[in-house]
């Protein structure tokens, strides 16, 4: 960390992006105490992180770069012990178990070792064990990393509709469901702001051009216009970031002269991908 | 006390399904070796706790402990499930505590197999026309010695757990070191028994013997448990293997 300095509000999603070895899971082991600053000092929930760290990891809950979870245990052991450590009676731990196991469709399967799951149902057991005694303010860190699209989309939605259901506090390293999204690299902080904001922001505008008779001689044409940042073909559209003001209109008189046919085009500004990507190459500059 | 017993409940969970059917295998012949056949060869001496009874009790007790202790830390940092439990709100004194506590007692229940399978075979296959049941003081000191030894392995395999990168470096450490004490120990009772005690004029009962023994056990027990107590420390431990 490098005079990373941010507050996150109470009641809020924080999405903490960074290329890999940025400093975002160090953050967050900093956070819960499980390692010490050099220099500095943080707090979390009105507790220091130094002095203070087993009050923090009373009141949170949190998913790590693994899920943690006992393979030669039961889905429902699993929970029952965590439920234990937490302080929870066993009548409170038996109808939450059975309260996020029901909403994640895993009910069924409670009795299963949980080294014979799919990563997929892992994560989202590990998701009801972050959340299983109620804690303020949970850390997740990139928990749809490593899993196939249809798992990863399934995950953010039980995420989404828990947190919303739970209305608890999100420190995680994705932008997925962020309200609210830091930027850093190499323990720097880049930006800080709401997802739409910093798009505003930091994002240049795009277009979108969709048709046919697209040619790797025409996106040339285009890449040396003096509007065109960058222009690429993928499938039957082409992709075109602009610079600030830059208009659309001699970009598809262009393409139809060389023999493009144009049926739609679509304006808009870069998704937090880009801006995110445009952050690192200012920064690499 | 409540995070202790609930890390002890969880470790026991864990010790009893490790290994899976290889691991129920080693555990039945240790027990089918160690409990019946042994005791059935030397039965006479094996009611009596004399001879290599006692020493084979607690050697085999000793190695299971210890090759279990090996993988407490080490191998849930390998199974990427230390993190999270060091995230949660258990104590490091619980944590420690519970899977000491959840080795000694798998230890314990060893050794109480052990002797029990043994009196049973025997009761069975030579019997006396009566019930006949080991020496009281020595069945009392076999079953002290078994905790002492079970403290001694859990809390050492712990240390090394604790300190060692892989489970394969703590297991090894752990072998040559069992190795190391058992020999050491073993030899040492029989120069001391045998010369140095007799060479001043003492010599010691098996019951005697057995007490020091005990005693000393003690003392080595509360050095190595206080050092894996000080030695725990949350941020070393995620600092290991980075």
């Amino acid at each position: 960390m490098n005079e990373l300095s941010l507050e996150v509000p109470a009641g809020i999603v924080f999405g903490f992006l960074g290329p890999n070895g940025a400093g975002k899971t160090t953050t967050i082991q900093l956070l819960l105490g499980l390692l010490e600053p050099s220099r500095g000092r943080a707090s979390v929930l009105g507790f220091d992180t130094r002095t203070q760290a087993d009050k923090i990891r009373e009141r949170t809950g949190t998913l790590l770069e693994f899920s943690g979870l006992y393979e030669r245990m039961s889905a429902e052991d699993n929970l029952d012990f965590y439920g234990r450590i937490y302080q929870m009676s066993a009548s409170e731990r038996r109808a939450r178990i059975k309260e996020l196991l029901t909403h994640l469709d895993l009910w069924d399967r409670r009795g299963e070792r949980v080294g014979t799951w799919s990563r997929g149902m892992k994560q989202q057991l590990a998701v009801a064990r972050t959340l299983l005694h109620h804690p303020q303010l949970v850390f997740l860190d990139e928990p749809v990393a490593g899993l196939d699209p249809i798992a990863a989309s399934r995950l953010n939605n039980d995420l989404a509709s828990l947190v919303k259901h739970e209305g608890v506090t999100v420190f995680m390293n994705t932008h997925n469901m962020a309200d609210q999204v830091g930027v850093i690299r190499q323990g720097k902080l880049l930006a800080l702001g709401n997802p739409d904001e910093l798009r505003l922001k930091q994002g240049r505008p795009q277009a979108e051009i969709y048709g046919h008779g697209f040619t790797t001689r025409m996106v040339g044409a285009l890449k040396h216009q003096p509007g065109v940042v960058h222009a690429e073909q993928s499938n039957s559209h082409l992709s075109i970031t602009l610079r600030d003001g830059s208009d659309v209109g001699p970009l598809v008189h262009l393409i139809v002269q060389q023999g493009g046919v144009v049926e739609e085009v679509r304006r808009g500004n870069a998704d937090l991908e880009d801006v995110f990507l445009a952050l690192m190459e200012e920064q690499r500059a | 006390m409540k995070d202790t017993s609930t890390m002890i409940l969880k470790e026991t969970k864990e010790l009893l399904s490790q290994g899976g059917r290889t691991g129920y295998l080693t555990s039945l012949v240790l027990l089918a070796v160690g409990g019946v056949v042994y005791p059935l060869i030397s039965w006479s001496s094996w009611m009596q706790l004399g001879s290599l009874a006692i020493p084979l009790i607690l050697f085999l007790t000793f190695q299971q402990v210890v090759a279990s202790a090996a993988d407490s830390f080490v191998g849930e940092r390998e199974r990427h499930t230390l993190e999270t439990l060091l995230a949660s709100r258990m104590s490091d004194r619980a944590i420690l505590l519970g899977k000491i506590g959840a080795l000694v007692g798998y230890g314990l229940g060893i050794t109480f197999s052990l002797l029990l399978l043994g009196w049973l075979a025997i009761t069975i296959v030579h019997w006396q026309g009566r019930l006949v049941f080991y020496p009281l003081d020595l069945l009392l000191l076999t079953l002290g010695l078994g905790l002492v030894v079970n403290i001694l392995a859990a809390s050492a395999g712990v240390l090394v757990s604790l300190r060692s990168a892989t489970a394969r470096q703590a297991q090894q450490m752990l072998s040559v070191g069992g190795l190391v004490v058992t020999f050491g120990v073993t030899f040492g009772l029989l120069e001391l028994t045998s010369s140095l005690l007799p060479s001043v004029g003492i010599v010691l009962s098996l019951a005697q013997l057995l007490a020091l023994l005990l005693g000393l056990l003690t003392v080595i027990d509360i050095i190595v448990l206080t050092l894996a107590l000080v030695r725990f420390q949350r941020s070393r431990l995620m600092l290991i293997g980075k």
